[in-house]
């Protein structure tokens, strides 16, 4: 299965789109060149990668990348009001996120999602020790109710990405 | 000026905006971790609000296709935390001064 | 009066050129310097979003690509070197 042409449906699929667009076009010599690049890339490159997690449920990864669109739109407006009032009232505070993902992949797009939901900003991975419990160490703009913060944050966008990366908890 | 015009020239006045709005927060706001909250956010929405009149622009009212803004938002979106990410690492290895009403400053990390 | 609301949405984002030199030039630090450089970057791509429309013509488009790239891998490489290269400790 690794080692087939169409091992990586999700990186074909997107390396086509991408190919498409650069192109704006989609006349029979870009598609054709799209399809043969869009497989023989990934499995020219397997030998790069390391084995990671698989995206188990497509449906609900569509859903978690417009919430997070949707997330951003919204919390974009409250940032503004912060940007714009005075500086002596502002509360900005670091924060300790508990994890219970483990995995490099699902990890890397929960801090990604955390930097452009707007607020919040993640620093750094604690402790730097890989079997103790980690922490993802976050700066935030504005900070009312730290605990209400990070059970927000859980709730909203470390368990969807549980459930689609099928992680055992 | 026909509707697609107006939406076109609006959600191009809201992106600009926002882009000004970066800039204000980066010159305004007190300390380098609350500064880097300001363009990373402000022009993910700004320029994406820009992506999206250049799409409706081209595909809509010049009707050609027009796909590469799309990459330039897809690129953006994907490199913007990783950015920021970077930054406030410098900021942490550097020991930059954070403003007075910072909480939690115990938490960060001793090294 | 399309081309004169491209125009003012160009001298805004100008205009937010213009902030991020004096932010650029104010510091204090490296990184305050680093972060206004990168945001000169994408407000430059948005300056060629909007510029591509008023003249009509995608080739900016590529150009912009081109710059969001260059951007993005410069500042990961600026960082890199501020934390590896710069060790005091």
């Amino acid at each position: 299965m690794r080692n087939s042409l169409f091992a990586t449906p999700l990186r074909s699929v997107l390396l086509f789109l991408v190919w498409c667009a650069l192109h704006n076009s989609v006349s029979p010599v870009v598609l054709l060149s799209g399809v043969i690049l869009a497989l023989l890339i990934p499995w020219g490159s397997r030998g790069f990668r390391e084995v990671q997690p698989q995206i188990k449920r497509y449906g609900l990864f569509g859903r978690y990348l417009l919430m997070v669109l949707w997330d951003i739109v919204v919390a974009n407006l409250q940032v503004v009001k912060v940007v714009l009032g005075r500086n002596s009232a502002l509360k900005p505070g670091f924060v300790l996120l508990p994890l219970d993902l483990k995995e490099p992949m699902p990890l890397t797009i929960l801090a990604a999602t955390i930097c452009l939901t707007p607020g919040t900003v993640s620093a750094e991975l604690l402790p730097r020790e890989a079997d103790a419990p980690q922490f993802l160490l976050l700066h935030v703009l504005d900070l009312q109710d730290e605990a209400a913060l990070v059970s927000e944050l859980k709730q909203r966008y470390e368990a969807p990405l549980q459930e689609i990366f099928a992680c055992s908890v | 000026m026909t509707v697609l015009e107006w939406l076109i020239s609006g959600l191009l006045c809201a992106g600009a905006l926002f882009v000004l709005l970066g800039s204000v927060a980066l010159l305004k706001l007190p300390d380098f971790y609350t500064r880097l909250h300001g363009p990373t956010k402000a022009t993910t929405l700004g320029l994406g609000s820009l992506v999206l009149a250049s799409m409706a622009f081209f595909n809509l009212q010049q009707q050609t296709l027009s796909l590469q803004q799309l990459l330039i938002a897809l690129f953006l979106f994907i490199s913007a935390p990783v950015t920021a990410h970077m930054l406030i690492k410098v900021a942490m290895h550097h020991k930059l001064k954070h403003h007075q009403s910072t909480q939690g400053v115990e938490k960060l990390p001793a090294d | 009066m399309f081309s004169l609301i491209l125009l003012a949405v160009m001298a805004v984002i100008i205009l937010a050129l213009c902030l991020n030199i004096l932010s650029l030039l104010r510091g204090p630090a490296v990184a305050d310097r680093l972060l206004a450089l990168d945001t000169m970057y994408i407000n430059s791509i948005a300056l060629l979003l909007v510029y591509g429309i008023y003249a009509s013509s995608q080739l900016y488009f590529e150009a912009a690509l081109l710059i969001a790239m260059l951007g993005f891998v410069s500042t990961v490489a600026v960082c890199k070197f501020l934390l590896r290269g710069d060790i005091i400790e």
